[in-house]
């Protein structure tokens, strides 16, 4: 995303240390691994109707992610409430657009031209009296009644927020709730005029319930910041401060909630964010971006990401030991500390699930046209036994997979000082045992901070996106049908790889994957193969029966996906007659459940964020904790949290960087 | 466990991020990029951005920005009155010095904020004393410009009028990497000055060149100094254009 400054700031500064040579690699610079993407849509379906895109672009902001910051804190709510008033204004003036009502519209009470308080007719600060009376004078007319009036109304508003504490907060309230009011009604007619102005004002209503609960949760002033409303689920906040179930309902608000996997348990009758940060990501993702709102990938993320940092750390020295799996990380005996000494880690154990062969150092990536990849097995070649181990063909990563071909204990102060704990939190219960069994703190993190499985699929077709029907520039998509309803074009991606045909287009798709009723057992070894074939299975499902909503021209008649469209790599000609292409062809594609503890995604659900522990706690002398799961400042499941909790642990055994350059931590 | 020594991590100064008013005390519009022009929805509703809106934004995060600065040089003072003998000939001078500048900058911020306000106010026609009290506008330097502290720095002002020009810098400053922003005026609507920039010359001191178009409002532009490589701010600049134009061009 365009506003992960500190994810782009440190991709950049590696790439600039790989310094790679241009005229020898493709992807020298950041910039060439990374495509700006401007358009999100979200889908939305009428009552009864079809499905339509509501497609969104979003200006580029100045400036490029990761770019020096010319302050120390570019945050603040006021500055978030004024950016929010003017987005509200302009959906207004786009809403009088759309109605073509600008000009019966135009006039106040008082016969003037308030269609655009920034339109050179005079601004004002008005004093607090002034905003009363202006509010008086707006209610007493009617005028917020008129379109006209609501803009007249946000632009006061506008300038009120943007010095708030030149008025009383009553006042703003009342002028909010004034115009809340006016435009619900407005709402409630409007809907019947095109999905566009219906889509448009639930997103005013959105808009205008945030603006209120800022106001009247006092979060302006308040020390916690948003964290002050982080017991809500961010629906339920905006309901108490306003919002209609319909807007609450609408496809703005679904779509949020998906790019969020935002459902408890992957159950999507239980969506459910935390409102503290729902609000800081929103105005992070609308008001914070520099570039593009979106940036996509041109590669693989272990391609221009994971590659680049591991050559890097290589240069510098660090040592990499692959197919190890930590198994325990074991405390002192607490009998043995001293009288002020903080309980420390030990001993690390580790399963080793591999040798190299000839004890040499591993080589991870593969070549794919000249560039470093990272696989998606490991390279058997190097592995004793590789080849029975590649016919065994199991999966080193998997939480279910227990081979091994020995152990090893690492030991503090023999192999190691300090400990950066760099797992997902899924995998804490189990190899943690001994603290969560020790510690209160870290048994309520477990036990409150929740994970949810994910499941994805990709598809390579021969046609591309806008031969398929689709009428829009490539772009992501959010609030479609379950259980896929988020979706991305990545034909950016073709380039890179290795087709002796170029397919048409490259389409990832992904979703939350419901939890079973109770948690697998480790020794349920089937478990991931199961939940694979269920993912196989929603995905056919789904090119049948919903994808022709988007691509009308990728199914042979409703309910039947064009399986010929699939590309098979091992294929040498393509099939040339509909009976030879069934669904069975969907093989050849890729698909995925992300049920490992370690892979689930970390959702923010309310009241769950004061569980959350510090990469900076120093409850253990020498351990510390890193992951989007950490309380590391902006608490959601991303890469930039991730960055961010990194950026703090190595604070934390270090103190460096300095946290006030770890951008967005110090925020409300 | 061998017997080198186990090592132990340094407490933290804290544990969690700064979330409360204190980050109010920032520059509100001081992302440094442009707003995204909030269209996300259609591009037909889109506007001009509000040109009130960044004379505001650019004004108190001048203040915002001198008032930071100041409380972190007095913030080192503080220090050094806790580090160091407590010699009042070495220390009140510079406590002098700082508790001067702060009332200084306080008086001029608390002057521009009021300008913006009042100057703004003015088409509503409420009374500019409804706003609270405050000089209409800062001029604590004579006519013809001053620079305070080194490096030395003569300044070049092209107008077709009376201009008064005022440059306030602040040590630590390197000249070689000063930079001045665009200068901005209260009112709605006036182009900023952007023909302002910092040039070495042979003696090893600066001149600061202003070019005034002949079409310029009048007005009070205002803007920052800062060093072109952190970012920090260094001082301020005032330029003062009169109501009226006279014949022939003023050069200092």
């Amino acid at each position: 995303m365009g506003f992960y400054e500190n994810a782009f700031r440190l991709l950049r500064e590696c790439y600039a240390e790989l310094n790679r040579d241009r005229t020898e690699s493709r992807f020298a610079d950041w910039r060439d691994a990374f495509d700006p993407s401007p358009f999100i849509g979200v889908a939305d379906q009428a009552q009864g109707g079809p499905w339509r895109t509501w497609m969104a672009c979003f200006p580029p902001g100045n400036g490029l992610p990761g770019d020096p910051l010319t302050e120390h804190n570019p945050f603040s709510v006021t500055a978030y409430l004024v950016r929010t008033a003017t987005l509200l204004r302009t959906l207004l003036l786009s809403c009088q657009d759309r109605q073509g009502s600008r000009s019966e519209g135009r006039g106040g009470a008082e016969g003037q031209d308030t269609s655009s308080p920034q339109g050179g007719t005079g601004f004002r600060i008005p004093s607090s009296e002034t905003v009363i009376e202006t509010v008086a004078r707006l209610l007493k007319y009617g005028t917020l009644a008129t379109m006209a009036g609501l803009i007249e109304a946000v632009g006061v508003l506008e300038i009120a927020l943007g010095a708030m504490s030149l008025y009383p907060e009553n006042v703003i309230l009342r002028l909010l709730e004034a115009i809340a009011s006016n435009t619900r009604r407005q709402l409630d007619v409007l809907t019947e005029k095109g999905d566009d102005i219906r889509r448009l004002w639930e997103v005013i209503d959105i808009v205008l319930a945030a603006l209120s609960g800022i106001v009247r949760f006092g979060l302006v002033y308040d020390p916690r910041g948003f964290d002050a409303i982080d017991e809500y689920d961010c629906r339920e906040w905006l309901r108490l401060n306003g919002a209609s179930e319909r807007s609450l309902d609408s496809a703005f608000v679904r779509g949020l909630q998906a790019l969020a996997f935002a459902y408890e348990d992957g159950d999507f009758r239980r969506p459910r964010l935390a409102a503290g940060a729902a609000l800081r990501g929103s105005l992070r993702l609308l008001f914070t971006y520099r570039g593009d709102l979106f940036w996509k990938m041109r590669a693989g993320m272990g391609d221009v990401v994971f590659a680049p940092f591991y050559e890097v750390l290589k240069r510098r020295g660090v040592s990499f030991q692959f197919f190890h799996r930590l198994e325990n990380v074991k405390l002192v005996d607490p009998a043995g500390l001293g009288p002020t000494e903080r309980p420390y880690v030990e001993a690390l154990e580790f399963d080793v699930q591999a040798e190299v062969s000839g004890g040499r150092d591993y080589q991870p990536f593969v070549n794919v046209r000249g560039r470093p990849c990272w696989p998606s097995r490991p390279n058997y070649e190097q592995l004793v036994d590789g080849d029975r181990l590649a016919r065994e063909g199991g999966d080193f990563e998997s939480h279910w997979d227990r081979r091994r071909v020995g152990t090893k204990t690492l030991r503090v102060t023999e192999d190691f000082d300090f400990v950066v704990l760099g797992l997902g939190i899924g995998a804490i219960p189990h190899v943690c045992r001994e603290i969560v069994a020790r510690d209160a703190r870290w048994r309520a993190m477990v036990d409150h901070v929740k994970t949810v499985a994910t499941q994805a699929f990709q598809i390579w077709m021969r046609e591309d996106l806008g031969t398929l029907g689709w009428t829009y520039p490539s772009s992501s998509v959010a609030g479609f049908v379950r259980p896929f309803d988020t979706w991305a074009d990545m034909h950016q991606l073709l380039p890179e790889e290795s087709w002796p045909v170029r397919p048409g287009a490259l389409a990832y798709f992904c979703s939350v994957l419901p939890d079973p009723p109770s948690p697998p057992q480790r020794a349920d070894t089937e478990y991931p193969a199961r939940r694979c074939e269920e993912v196989r299975g929603n995905a056919i499902r789904f090119l049948n029966r919903d994808i022709g909503a988007m691509w009308p021209k990728a199914v042979r008649w409703p309910g039947r996906f064009r399986w010929e469209l699939l590309v098979d790599a091992g294929e040498q000609q393509p099939p040339t007659e509909r009976a030879q292409a069934d669904e069975s062809r969907f093989d050849t594609q890729f698909w995925t459940a992300n049920v490992n503890p370690s892979d689930r995604y970390t959702l923010a659900l309310p009241g769950s964020a004061k569980y959350r522990i510090s990469p900076l706690d120093n409850s253990y002398d020498n351990l510390t904790i890193t992951g989007d799961w950490t309380d590391c400042g902006y608490n959601s499941g991303c890469v930039e949290a991730a960055v961010m909790s990194g950026r703090l642990a190595a604070h934390a055994i270090s103190h460096a960087p300095p946290l006030e350059e770890i951008i967005g931590y110090d925020h409300p | 466990m061998n017997g080198r020594q186990r090592l132990r991590r340094e407490d933290p100064l804290r544990t969690g991020p700064i979330r409360n008013w204190s980050t109010l005390y920032r520059r509100p519009g001081s992302w440094d990029f442009r707003e995204p022009s909030a269209t996300p929805m259609s591009a037909e509703g889109a506007t001009q951005r509000g040109s009130w809106n960044d004379a505001v934004a650019q004004g108190v995060e001048l203040g915002y920005r001198v008032v930071e600065e100041q409380i972190r040089h007095g913030q080192r003072v503080a220090e050094q009155v806790n580090k160091q003998s407590y010699d009042p000939g070495a220390i009140g001078n510079d406590i002098r010095e700082v508790a001067e500048r702060m009332l200084r900058y306080y008086a001029d911020l608390s002057a521009l904020w009021f300008e913006f306000l009042g100057s703004l106010v003015g088409n509503t026609g409420l009374p500019r004393g409804s706003l609270g009290p405050g000089r209409p506008t800062s001029e604590p330097f004579p006519m013809g410009g001053s620079a305070s502290g080194p490096p030395a720095v003569s300044i070049e002002v092209v107008a077709s009028r009376p201009t008064r020009t005022t440059l306030d810098l602040r040590p630590p400053v390197d000249g070689s990497r000063l930079s001045a922003q665009d200068l901005r005026a209260s009112g709605s609507g006036k182009p900023p000055l952007t023909d302002v920039a910092f040039e070495p010359v042979s003696d090893g001191g600066l001149v600061l060149r202003i070019r005034v178009p002949d079409t310029q409002p009048p007005g009070i532009y205002t803007g920052a100094v800062i060093d072109r490589d952190t970012g920090q701010p260094r001082g301020t600049l005032s330029v003062s254009l009169a109501e009226q134009p006279e014949s022939g061009a003023g050069r200092w």
